[in-house]
This record gives C-alpha cells, sequence and structure tokens, in this order.
C-alpha cells in the first residue's frame, strides 16, 4: 500500500477508535507496570517524606523508575515512531500514586498529604524522550539520557524536598521536619528504626556525600536503561515474531 | 452473548446488587486485629505492667498520656530474630492520633532505641487528637526483625474540637512558625503540577495524531519521514522550557534557603533497663491446659527471699491480667469484670518460705484471643507473675489502669511491686472428653 | 421424514450461508466497541464498588480475620469476588470456545474473510486487552493502598480488605482477561499470528497471561517470605519484587496487538475501495 493511501487510511473513524482502544490499553499498563515496579523496588522512599534520604533514595528511586520508563520509551519509538514513551510512563506512574496517595493514604487513614507525597521523574523523562528524538540513537540516549536521569533525580525533587530538611529542636534533639512528622504521624508497621537512610559513611567528596549518590546513580541508570531496553525487546516485541511450532 | 453467559451475568449483577444492599446494615464492632499475632510472640515477646490512660474522651488537638512498662521477656521465641532496637508508639488505624512526645526511662527518646531480653522499661506518650471518632489505642512496642507487640488497649473517644488539628513548630533558623499538617504543601503541589503540564502538553502534542498508522508505515518502510520539522521545533521549545525550569528552580529555590541537614538517624545505645524488683525466687513445674474447662494452670515453687512478708497479685501475660482475688484483704478494688484466678495455698509469703503454688486461670479466652492453640509447632505459654508487699492500701492509693484489654480498674502502683517473676513452659493439654473442640 | 428435515436443514444452511456471505448488518458499526463499554463499565463500577465497601466497613470490621463480622463483610466480599470471576470466566471461556462460524463460512465460499468482519474480531481482540488494561489499573490502586493498610493492624494477613480485592479480584481477573485475549486471537485471528492455515502457538498468547498467573503465584512466596523471612511490612523487600516482575509480561499484551496494526488498515483500504467502487457504480 503507498504511504499516501496508509495516512488517508490513518484518519479513518475506524482507525481513530482503534487509537483509542491503544490509548486505553496503554493508560492501564503503562500505569500498572511502572507503579507496582515503582511501590515495590522504592515504595517505602516514595511514600513517606522522612524516608527521602540523601545515600539511599536517590539512587534506589531513579535506577528502579528508569526500568519500565525505558521499556515504554523504546516500545513508542520502535513501534509507533512517537518520542514520548517515557513521559507517558512518568505522567501515568504519578497518577497512579497520587490516586493512591489521596484515596487510599489520606482519605482513608488521614495521613497529611505533605508527609506522603510521591517522587516525580517528569522532566528527565522528557529529556530522555527529548534526547532520542534529537539523536535518534539508544546509546546516545542512555549515556546522557539515561546518565540525566540519575543523576537529575535528586536535584528535580528537592525542590520539593527542600524546605522539610530545616532543622527544628525538640526537647534538646535536633529534627528535621521530614523526621518530626514521622514522629508525630504515626506508622504501626514502619516504625522509625525500619528507615532505610543515609546513617553516616566514612567517604564523602568534597565532603558532599549527596554528589557521590547522585554521580552513582546517574551511572547506575546508564545501565538500567539498556535492561529495560533488553526488557522490552524481549517481553513487548520478540514474542510478535516467535512462534511455538507444533510437531 | 450465549445464554449461559447471560445466565452468568445476570448472576454477578444480582450479586453485586445484594452486596450494595447490604450496606444498610449496622455491624457491632469488636476486635482490633490483636488476635492476628501468634500465640507464641504474644505470650513470650514483651509483658505490659501498669499501663495507664489519661484520658477516655477528648477533643481535637487536644491532649492525653499513656503511661505503663513492659518487660522484654527472657523466654523471647529464638526462633525469631532476638531484637536489637524497638520504637515506642500507639496503635490506632492510622495518624488519629499523632504522639508528640516519646518518653522512655524518663529520657525523651528521638529515634529507635536499644533494649535487651530481661530488661523492664518505663515508657510515656503525649498524644494529640487529630480526628473525631471512637478507638482503639493500644501501646504498642516495634521490636527489629519481627514487627509490633500491643499492650492492653483502651477506648478512646475523639470528639471535634475548635479548630482543625494543627501541629505548630518553630523552626529557630528563621524564626516561622510552621503546621506540620500543611507545611510544604503548595510548594509540593505546585511543583508536580507545573512537571504535570509540561509532560501531559508533550504527550498531547504527539498523540493527538494518528498513532497507530504511524507502525502500518513504518512496516512499509516510511520511517522517520514521518516527523515534520515542526516537530523538531517543537521539540526545541519543549527542551528550552525543560531546562529553564528545571536550572531555573534549582537557582531560586537554591538561593537564599534557609540551613537545612540530613534526616537525623542516631539511635539511642545507652538506654539501660529499670532495676527488676526480684523479691521472689520462682520455679515452673508445670503448665497445663484443659480444653474442656478451658483453663490453664501452674504449678510454681516459689521462695521468699526477702525480709518482708509478699503476696501473690496477679499473672500477666501480653494484655491479659488475672487478679489473686485473695489480695482483696489487701487492695479492695476488685470489680466483676476483671478475671481472677484460683491461687492455692492461699495467703501471705513469709520472709524465707517456699511455696509450691497451684495458680488456675480459666476463661474462654485463651481460646476465643488465640493464646493457647494446638496448630503450633511449640505449644508453650508464658508470662509473669507480679508479687507486691502485702502492705494494704487505701482505695485512693490504688491507680486506674488497665487490667486487661479494654477492660480498666484499679491497680497497685509499681512502687509497691516486690517481684516480677518470669514463668515459661511447653504445655501440657489435657484433651479432655471425645466432645473438646481442640483439633491437632 | 429424515430425509425432508435433512433437506430442510441443508435448505436453511445455504440461506444462512447467502446472508453471512453479503452481511451488511455491521456495516460502519463497530460491535467491539460496545464489548469495550459493557466489558469495561462492568469491570470499573466492580472496582469502584469494592473500593466504596472498602471505605465503609475498612476500620469497623476489617481489621481482625478471626471475628464472625470479618467473616460476613469480608469474607462475603470474597465469595462476591468469587462469583464475579466464575462468571467471566465462563462467559469469556465459553463464548470464545469455537472458531467463528461465519469466517469459516467466508473462507469457504468467498476463499477470505470479509474485511469488515475481520475488523470487528481485531477490534474485539483490542477491547479484551483493554479490559485487561483497566483491572491492571485496580492492580495499582490495590497494591499500593496495601502499604498503608500495614499501617493500622497489628499483623498482616492473607486475608485482609486490602489483599481480598488485590490477590482474589484483581490478580485473576488479570489471569483471566488477559488469557481470553490470548484465546480470542486463538480462536479467530490465528491466521494473522501464524499465516493463512499455519500451525503452531505464538508465545505472545503464553506470555500476555502468564503476568497475571505470575502475580497471583507471588502470592504464596509473598505470605511464605512474610512468615518466615522478614515478618516486618518493609515494603521494599526483596521477595516483593516478583510481583513486579510479573507484570512485565504484560509487555507481551502489546505484542499481541501490533501483530494485527498492519491487518488493521489492509482491511481498511479494502473497505475505502469497495466504499469507493460502489460510490462509482451508483453515480
Amino acid at each position: 500500500m503507498k504511504a499516501e493511501e496508509l495516512a488517508v487510511l490513518g484518519q479513518h473513524k475506524m482507525a481513530k477508535v482503534f487509537d483509542v482502544i491503544l490509548l486505553l490499553a496503554l493508560i492501564g499498563f503503562f500505569t500498572v507496570i511502572p507503579h507496582v515496579s515503582r511501590m515495590l523496588y522504592m515504595g517505602d522512599w516514595d511514600f513517606w517524606v522522612d524516608w527521602k534520604d540523601k545515600l539511599w533514595w536517590p539512587i534506589a528511586g531513579p535506577s528502579s523508575a528508569l526500568l519500565v520508563t525505558a521499556v515504554g520509551h523504546y516500545l513508542a519509538w520502535y513501534y509507533l515512531r512517537l518520542p514520548l514513551g517515557a513521559t507517558f510512563t512518568a505522567v501515568f506512574v504519578l497518577i497512579g500514586a497520587w490516586l493512591s496517595r489521596i484515596f487510599s493514604f489520606y482519605s482513608m487513614e488521614y495521613y497529611p498529604i505533605n508527609f506522603i507525597w510521591p517522587a516525580t521523574t517528569i522532566p528527565m523523562a522528557l529529556a530522555l524522550d527529548l534526547i532520542l528524538f534529537w539523536s535518534r540513537s539508544y546509546l546516545v540516549t542512555s549515556l546522557i539520557g539515561g546518565f540525566l536521569w540519575g543523576f537529575l533525580f535528586y536535584p528535580v525533587n528537592w525542590l520539593m524536598l527542600m524546605p522539610f530538611l530545616q532543622p527544628v529542636t525538640l526537647f534538646g534533639k535536633t529534627f528535621t521536619i521530614a523526621d518530626l512528622m514521622g514522629y508525630y504521624f504515626i506508622r504501626p508497621q514502619t516504625p522509625e528504626y525500619l528507615r532505610r537512610i543515609d546513617e553516616g559513611t566514612l567517604q564523602a567528596f568534597l565532603g558532599q556525600r549527596i554528589w557521590i549518590s547522585i554521580l552513582m546513580a546517574g551511572i547506575a541508570c546508564t545501565f538500567m536503561y539498556w535492561i529495560g531496553i533488553g526488557l522490552g525487546k524481549l517481553l513487548g516485541i520478540l514474542p510478535m515474531r516467535k512462534v511455538l511450532r507444533q510437531t | 452473548m450465549s445464554p449461559l453467559g447471560k445466565a452468568c451475568l445476570a448472576v454477578s449483577l444480582t450479586c453485586l446488587c445484594v452486596f450494595g444492599a447490604s450496606f444498610m446494615q449496622a455491624p457491632v464492632v469488636h476486635a482490633h486485629g490483636e488476635h492476628n499475632l501468634e500465640p507464641f510472640i504474644r505470650m513470650r515477646g514483651i509483658s505490659f505492667f501498669n499501663v495507664e490512660f489519661s484520658h477516655e474522651r477528648l477533643a481535637v488537638n487536644e491532649t492525653m498520656t499513656v503511661t505503663g512498662k513492659f518487660r522484654a521477656m527472657n523466654s523471647w521465641p529464638r526462633m525469631l530474630t532476638t531484637p536489637e532496637l524497638a520504637w515506642v508508639g500507639v496503635l490506632v488505624p492510622g495518624p488519629k492520633l499523632a504522639v508528640r512526645e516519646r518518653w522512655v526511662n524518663g529520657r525523651f527518646i528521638q529515634n529507635a532505641f536499644n533494649i535487651e531480653l530481661g530488661e523492664i522499661y518505663d515508657f510515656k506518650m503525649i498524644l494529640q487528637a487529630r480526628e473525631p471518632g471512637r478507638y482503639h489505642v493500644h501501646p504498642l512496642i516495634n521490636l527489629s526483625g519481627t514487627g509490633g507487640l500491643v499492650g492492653p488497649a483502651k477506648w478512646i473517644t475523639v470528639v471535634p474540637g475548635d479548630a482543625p488539628p494543627s501541629y505548630t513548630v518553630q523552626i529557630p533558623a528563621t524564626g516561622e512558625t510552621i503546621d506540620l499538617e500543611h507545611y510544604g504543601f503548595g510548594r509540593v503541589v505546585g511543583w508536580h503540577i507545573a512537571f504535570g503540564i509540561l509532560g501531559l502538553a508533550w504527550l498531547v502534542y504527539w498523540a493527538r495524531r494518528p498513532m497507530l498508522v504511524r507502525y502500518a508505515l513504518l512496516v512499509n518502510g516510511v520511517d522517520e519521514e514521518q516527523i515534520t520539522p515542526a516537530d523538531r521545533r517543537t521539540s526545541l521549545i519543549f527542551g528550552v522550557v525543560l531546562v529553564v525550569v528545571v536550572i531555573g528552580g534549582l537557582l531560586v529555590t537554591n538561593s537564599g534557603r534557609p540551613p537545612i541537614i540530613p534526616h537525623q538517624a542516631a539511635r539511642m545505645w545507652d538506654l539501660s533497663g529499670l532495676p527488676v524488683p526480684s523479691a521472689v525466687q520462682t520455679e515452673v513445674k508445670e503448665l497445663r491446659y484443659n480444653t474442656t474447662e478451658r483453663s490453664l494452670s501452674m504449678q510454681v515453687e516459689a521462695t521468699n527471699a526477702s525480709d518482708q512478708a509478699v503476696v501473690l497479685r496477679k499473672f500477666t501475660t501480653s494484655y491479659l491480667s488475672f487478679i489473686n482475688p485473695a489480695t482483696q484483704d489487701l487492695y479492695s478494688d476488685l470489680q466483676n469484670e476483671i478475671p481472677t484466678m484460683q491461687v492455692e495455698p492461699d495467703g501471705l509469703f513469709q520472709p524465707g518460705e517456699t511455696k509450691m503454688l497451684t495458680l488456675t486461670m480459666q476463661d474462654a479466652i485463651w481460646e476465643t484471643d488465640r493464646f493457647i492453640e494446638f496448630d503450633q509447632p511449640q505449644i508453650t505459654a508464658a508470662g509473669v507473675l507480679v508479687f507486691t508487699d502485702a502492705q494494704p492500701l487505701a482505695r485512693e492509693d490504688l491507680q486506674p489502669m488497665m487490667m486487661g484489654n479494654s477492660r480498666e480498674g484499679l491497680g497497685v502502683p509499681w512502687e509497691r511491686i516486690s517481684s516480677l517473676n518470669e514463668v515459661y513452659s511447653n504445655i501440657q493439654i489435657d484433651f479432655g472428653s471425645m466432645g473438646s473442640q481442640a483439633s491437632l | 421424514m429424515a430425509a425432508t428435515s435433512i433437506s430442510a436443514s441443508v435448505e436453511r444452511q445455504a440461506v444462512q450461508i447467502e446472508e453471512v456471505k453479503h452481511d451488511k448488518t455491521a456495516h460502519g458499526e463497530m460491535p467491539f466497541v460496545r464489548f469495550l463499554v459493557i466489558g469495561g463499565g462492568l469491570g470499573l463500577l466492580s472496582l469502584l464498588l469494592i473500593r466504596l465497601w472498602q471505605g465503609e466497613w475498612w476500620f469497623p470490621v476489617g481489621m481482625d480475620a478471626t471475628t464472625p463480622e470479618f467473616a460476613t463483610y469480608w469474607l462475603g466480599l470474597l465469595y462476591v469476588e468469587w462469583i464475579v470471576l466464575i462468571a467471566a470466566a465462563i462467559i469469556g471461556f465459553t463464548a470464545y470456545r469455537k472458531p467463528c462460524p461465519t469466517c469459516a463460512v467466508q473462507r469457504k465460499e468467498l476463499g477470505r474473510i470479509d474485511p469488515e468482519h475481520e475488523l470487528n474480531h481485531i477490534g474485539k481482540l483490542w477491547a479484551t486487552v483493554a479490559v485487561a488494561a483497566m483491572f491492571g489499573f485496580g492492580v495499582s490502586y490495590f497494591a499500593e493502598q496495601d502499604a498503608v493498610w500495614h499501617q493500622i493492624v497489628v499483623r498482616d494477613t492473607a486475608f485482609t480488605p486490602s489483599h481480598i480485592p488485590l490477590f482474589f479480584y484483581t490478580f485473576p481477573m488479570l489471569i483471566i482477561m488477559t488469557g481470553v485475549s490470548s484465546w480470542y486471537a486463538y480462536n479467530r485471528l490465528h491466521h494473522l499470528y501464524v499465516g493463512e492455515g499455519g500451525k503452531g502457538i505464538p508465545i505472545c498468547y503464553l506470555l500476555f497471561p502468564a503476568g497475571g498467573w505470575f502475580l497471583f503465584a507471588n502470592v504464596a512466596f509473598n505470605e511464605l517470605g512474610h512468615s518466615s523471612w522478614i515478618t516486618e511490612e518493609l515494603f521494599v523487600q526483596p521477595y516483593h519484587w516478583p510481583f513486579a516482575w510479573a507484570t512485565y509480561f504484560f509487555f507481551a499484551g502489546f505484542a499481541l496487538l501490533f501483530k494485527t496494526v498492519p491487518r488493521i488498515f489492509e482491511n481498511l483500504g479494502e473497505i475505502a475501495q469497495q466504499a469507493s467502487t460502489e460510490a462509482k457504480a451508483s453515480s
């Protein structure tokens, strides 16, 4: 079929209906898959502001979030030549997370919203899509986009986290505001000692531990990007061709 | 749809309607999930003493105090991790009451603290009511590697107050007074909306065009020709906006920001337990459970090693207490609903005296609350015998405290307790007649 | 007598064949949209009802699995869910258990399947995937809800107000709906995957439902892990991760869908061509 004819058929009413169904399937699966990954790989850091530390969260957060985002990013480009997969995944995982925070965490158990906000990955996802769009190279995207994904995760979310890191004093002890919220707004099954947060390390890069974390996250994410692409290829593309032959 | 399909659909819709209609019924509120923990951990984990709640009813923003003592039992079930760190709090369904202060052994608790088996700790918490409702409030001790263990609970009613809940605190560096209920909310939501709009705009820009035909075109060899110069220009605009928003945001947030510190994780490792009252020495001879009578009995050899007479006041395990009714001569406190135990031989322990005591506690709660359960590879029981100094106390000198889950009564103050003795053993089970409810 | 009835039946069949060959009743309509709206609507309704139910009975009777109230309100919900699941499975798998008779007739009489008819089959396949995706949305919500449920009970058990919709409704429903998708593709559109007259099982038929199956299977591993190794409710603990790995199998759904895309446009092209030929003929 000629390209011009196809382009006209794309405007057909039925083609549009198929587009809508595709969008519904994408919304459903690209909410559940990244959301389940997010909650199970970085959940506690994502749920509670007093878990959002500067050693583990900046590494665990972006590298786990990138895995499925990279799949969405890859499949959208592979199938549709649309540079929107990463952004799509980042937007809908956040919608899924916010629905849960508002309708479970807040409305059912009354945790204050400012204590339970999720991290955003939209800016990095947009950067990932843009870099692929400009470079047309997965290698370049992994090296630049993947690195930026990990490197920018903490700074971008720090925009929201910063006020919660101010010190306050209570009975002669110093807390961050986030610590104090964790102290007040009880979590019976996630007690304080369960927090996987920075408890102090010896090495420090120019005295700034955060640089080590975000550099490490950047490096990890350049690799994680490829794991995501491999996963997308293995489960989203190859099954289209492979047939188990009956003997 | 096939007739079978229609039938199935009708059945499921009917079920949904019935299900919806039962919204109308009102249930009776009883339990709170305490039973879900295995019996061995509840009896052999933590024992609570002298748990007191200062209020029964309070308005939003009002505070109340919960105090008490707990002992990390030596009979700790060793198949679980031996706890190293502990955290104290309350169990309510979500933060309906907030914990404003935690004190253990008189020290303010910031983060988790080290705990040793066999030690006794005194806790005090200040709770502030947040949301109106009626709550079963338990003191809760979290132990690392195991999870939460609860003490006796009291029903607390929170009524609406004059103002919405508020938790103000002053930031020393800026002098600003903030409310933790809302602090930072605007900034969080603002950034989420800003980035959300940026992301959605990008999605809308691309997804409003016919999508699937792009794959068909691709299969037909039309690859990147599908991308137009306009797309490239738009992508540049998005790129510039993204860089400006992120870098601008970071610059603005960083300039003139207040001093900030990392989350504080220092734990308390130097918290020693309270002195353990130990006037009496005991040795458990036998623990026996009769399934027909639902009674737990124990034989304990007890020697008063002190120079004062003492009396066996009660047996305590988890959130249960069984009072010795013979102590009524000393403390006229007993109310009908408080569970009692039978003690033989009765009476005072004179200094140096040794007695073989037989305690019998008959109560359905052993099975209804899953304290004695036969479907366990370790059928054990444990608890603490509490001896007091046998000095009579006037009614006004007794303290209101929890005498079991949701049961409040008058109890002997801590200073008058002369000995706490742990009892722990495997249980000999009398399965009784064929009519027994027990299952193996 | 017997001969008459046979000839009558042959005659009836011939009439049906003619009808089927020139079936234009569905012309311009899209029955699969109705399927999507009804299937998706009922599914969404069930999820909303469960959420309303949770809002109502979460605190008063949901916290102790050993009480009679729990049995009434929460195990009651569980049984209703099971009925819905069984109904969905029976409807889904019996409705498409045989190849489409219309397709068979068209293949025999016309040598091919009418493009519009085939498009409707493809549409229905897509609709089943979209309905499955909607239950995926349910998994996304109820799974994270479980994290906050932990904050109100002494200890979690397998049957809780958050597990009952998650483990015992949305997980099995995903197995059923993704299974129905593959089943539908196998019984209606197999020729698109293996070629006309081809044999074999494309692995996307198997991988797509495998996601739901692994999700459900990991419930057992999860409960074992919670009872034996890490007894505390750390949400990021390693034996939760297989739930995430299981969801990756849903990517195979897109392989299942995109395999049909070229045919969608071939069929649309033919329909457009037919329409223009008819328009020319009538003018």
